[in-house]
């Protein structure tokens, strides 16, 4: 600007106060969305001119839009990702420690000579295949944790290493973390997974512990888990992680309810469920109230159409999947979503009947559930008891 | 009401009143409301209303549970982002979304009749907007009784600075104050808006244009065509009332030594605000 206000202008401009009180919300945004007829577009401009408070309200309002319609355009994974931020805190620490200890195991097995270690070649079968459990390198949310993690600056870079490890590499993480004895269980344990993966695929599942079809990357994950002194650890890892970030192939946000395995605000339910299934399966609601999955961006097909039940709420954590509706409905796959167990919320002689709005779980085994009616129900056996609140 | 009715029945089937229990007559009930209370003409209102987030918005008014489940289908994502983008904190903008959303709930303690904020939408804009703006009205509202509730210790580590009593010498400039304000009077109201936006909130170029849904090479010429002919007649008063055009070019200056403090002690504030809320954000990281 070549011209200057002069100072006595400023003042004056200033000292204006604005007689009338402050437009709605809805003149407001109309103002900001140009959506005001002339006269009101004449009342709300008059206004603006002399009201600090309300100019400060349509810019904010207007940079809202602008920026969510930004982020959506060229970044929807971020997008999503940042819908739900919070939820990545409460995790923060655990998956630290937990990143921390991990590298630790690393660093201490590197130091053991690569002979010393036997090598069984059914764990690298089993290793090469896809890992649900373990933590996606290329996950968005991953990114989002280590952002925060800036404070624990010592253990940080390490952090960084082993958590933007590609596969491979942490397949040769993992096999130098073993203890040469632990090599030996995990054969056996391997070799269990193998002739599960030879088997014919067992029937539906009926309990939430129940083996899988097609399961032979999770069995053979979870020997990892079992044999690694880590194991808990490994599994809270993979499983713990706040599920609020996409995948990195995640679609731009459709039509429908978003978010991870930890609901949002408002305590109401969820759709978008996007991580650690089987197959990078992508869930949603439809708006009319349909269950759908996806394995192929643009492509979703419905689940459980079969039943009278309008979804509500839909939420992931690791490879268990739990969707619920109407009229106190919840369902739970570990298979992702081939076989449905119906979980019903009791206790004490008491049946919801509610529809359910949200499903929350912070673990595989706790949760909660919360109806419209507002009761909440929780778990911490992964849904086979429930507490009413 | 002919008008209203004929284009309640015209438009039922688009507005998707029907799934909530609305039927034409209740439509068209809506409808009436809302023109009433927009005080404007049916030819008006009807052809630019967003009747379908409109009835939506009634239908939650009335606590129709399809109705809340579309809405939060919709928006409820949609709060979040708005509420992070307006607060630049987690904290913060999850408190002002739960917030918002009871009160649009409109739930209160004794579990009486509901007073959504809802019914304070009338359909000019989206509801997303509204909602928008219904949570960046409650973000200045809170910020500025954080704001009033800063003690006087606190204001003077942030920097801020009283005025000193008036000297002559500003009394004397009583003719320049009353020339800006007159001149400021006679602009129009977007030109004033303009303005307060550009000097007195620091808005910039790129904010204003977005805003206005103009280019900012736009923007930045017509407050320079606004400010230079501001200037123009300031001085022009100044020299009617009296004034050599000498005085008047000195009156109009901007090289005051106590504007110059007054400005400091601005940029000051205005800096310790921002740098509060990136502590704010910080603290948390």
């Amino acid at each position: 600007m070549k011209q200057e206000l002069p100072t006595s202008a400023r003042k004056a401009l200033a000292r204006q106060a604005a007689a009338e009180a402050h437009p709605s919300a809805d003149l407001l945004s109309g103002f900001v969305e140009h959506a005001l007829s002339a006269a009101e577009k004449e009342r709300v401009t008059t206004h603006l001119a002399s009201c600090a408070e309300c100019r400060e309200v349509v810019f904010l309002a207007g940079a809202a839009a602008a920026e969510e319609q930004q982020t959506r355009q060229e970044h929807p994974a971020a997008a999503a990702a940042r819908r739900l931020p919070w939820a990545s805190w409460k995790w923060l620490a655990p998956a630290l420690a937990t990143v921390a200890i991990v590298a630790g195991i690393i660093v201490e097995r590197s130091l053991i000579p690569s002979n010393a270690k036997p090598h069984a070649p059914a764990s690298t079968v089993a290793m090469n295949a896809p890992q649900p459990a373990l933590p996606t390198a290329n996950n968005a949310a991953d990114e989002v944790i280590m952002k925060r993690a800036q404070p624990a600056a010592a253990s940080r870079p390490r952090q960084m290493q082993t958590r933007k490890a590609t596969p491979p590499e942490r397949e040769t993480q993992l096999d130098r973390s073993r203890a040469p004895a632990q090599q030996a269980v995990l054969e056996k344990k391997n070799k269990t997974a193998d002739a599960e993966a030879a088997a014919p695929p067992p029937p539906a599942i009926t309990a939430e512990a129940a083996t899988v079809p097609g399961s032979t990357v999770k069995s053979a994950t979870a020997a990892n888990e079992v044999n690694l002194q880590s194991a808990g650890r490994n599994e809270i890892t993979a499983k713990a992680l706040p599920s609020t970030a996409p995948s990195a192939a995640a679609a731009p946000r459709e039509s429908a309810k978003t978010s991870g395995a930890i609901s949002g605000a408002f305590g109401a339910g969820l759709a978008l469920a996007r991580r650690d299934t089987p197959a990078a399966l992508r869930w949603r609601i439809t708006d009319d109230g349909h269950l759908e999955r996806s394995s192929t961006p643009g492509e979703w097909t419905r689940v459980l159409a079969e039943l009278p039940i309008s979804f509500h709420s839909v939420a992931v954590i690791g490879s268990d999947v739990w969707a619920g509706g109407s009229d106190g409905a919840l369902f739970h796959t570990s298979d992702g979503g081939e076989h449905w167990s119906r979980v019903e919320l009791t206790s004490g002689g008491q049946t919801e009947a509610g529809n359910i709005q949200s499903i929350r779980f912070n673990t595989p085994l706790q949760g909660s559930v919360i109806t419209n009616s507002g009761a909440t129900w929780s778990t911490s056996d992964g849904g086979k008891t429930w507490a009413h609140q | 009401m002919a008008m209203v009715r004929a284009y309640a029945a015209e438009h039922f089937a688009d507005s998707g009143a029907a799934r909530f229990g609305i039927d034409v007559d209740a439509l068209a009930a809506i409808l009436s409301e809302v023109i009433r209370r927009r005080e404007a003409e049916p030819q008006d209102v009807l052809p630019t209303l967003r009747l379908e987030e409109l009835v939506l918005a009634r239908a939650c008014l009335a606590g129709h549970d399809g109705a809340w489940e579309l809405f939060l289908t919709r928006y409820r994502a949609m709060m979040y982002e708005a509420a992070y983008a307006i607060a630049h904190d987690e904290t913060a903008a999850r408190g002002l979304a739960d917030s918002l959303y009871a009160e649009l709930y409109g739930v209160n303690a004794a579990g009486e009749a509901r007073a959504s904020k809802l019914r304070y939408y009338l359909g000019r804009g989206s509801l997303a907007g509204w909602l928008r703006t219904v949570i960046a009205q409650e973000y200045v509202n809170r910020y500025r009784r954080t704001r009033r509730e800063t003690s006087l210790d606190a204001a003077l580590e942030e920097g801020a600075q009283f005025a000193a009593p008036a000297s002559q010498a500003q009394a004397a400039d009583a003719r320049v104050e009353a020339a800006a304000s007159a001149e400021l009077a006679a602009l129009p109201a977007d030109e004033r808006f303009l303005l307060a936006a550009y000097y007195l909130d620091r808005r910039t170029l790129a904010e204003i244009a977005r805003l206005l849904h103009v280019h900012e090479s736009t923007v930045s010429r017509k407050l320079e065509r606004v400010t230079a002919g501001l200037r123009k007649r300031i001085r022009k008063r100044l020299i009617g009332a009296g004034m050599s055009a000498r005085q008047a070019d000195e009156a109009i200056q901007d090289t005051d030594v106590r504007d110059l403090r007054i400005e400091v002690g601005k940029t000051l504030e205005q800096d310790r605000r921002d740098l509060a809320f990136y502590k704010k954000s910080g603290e948390e990281g």
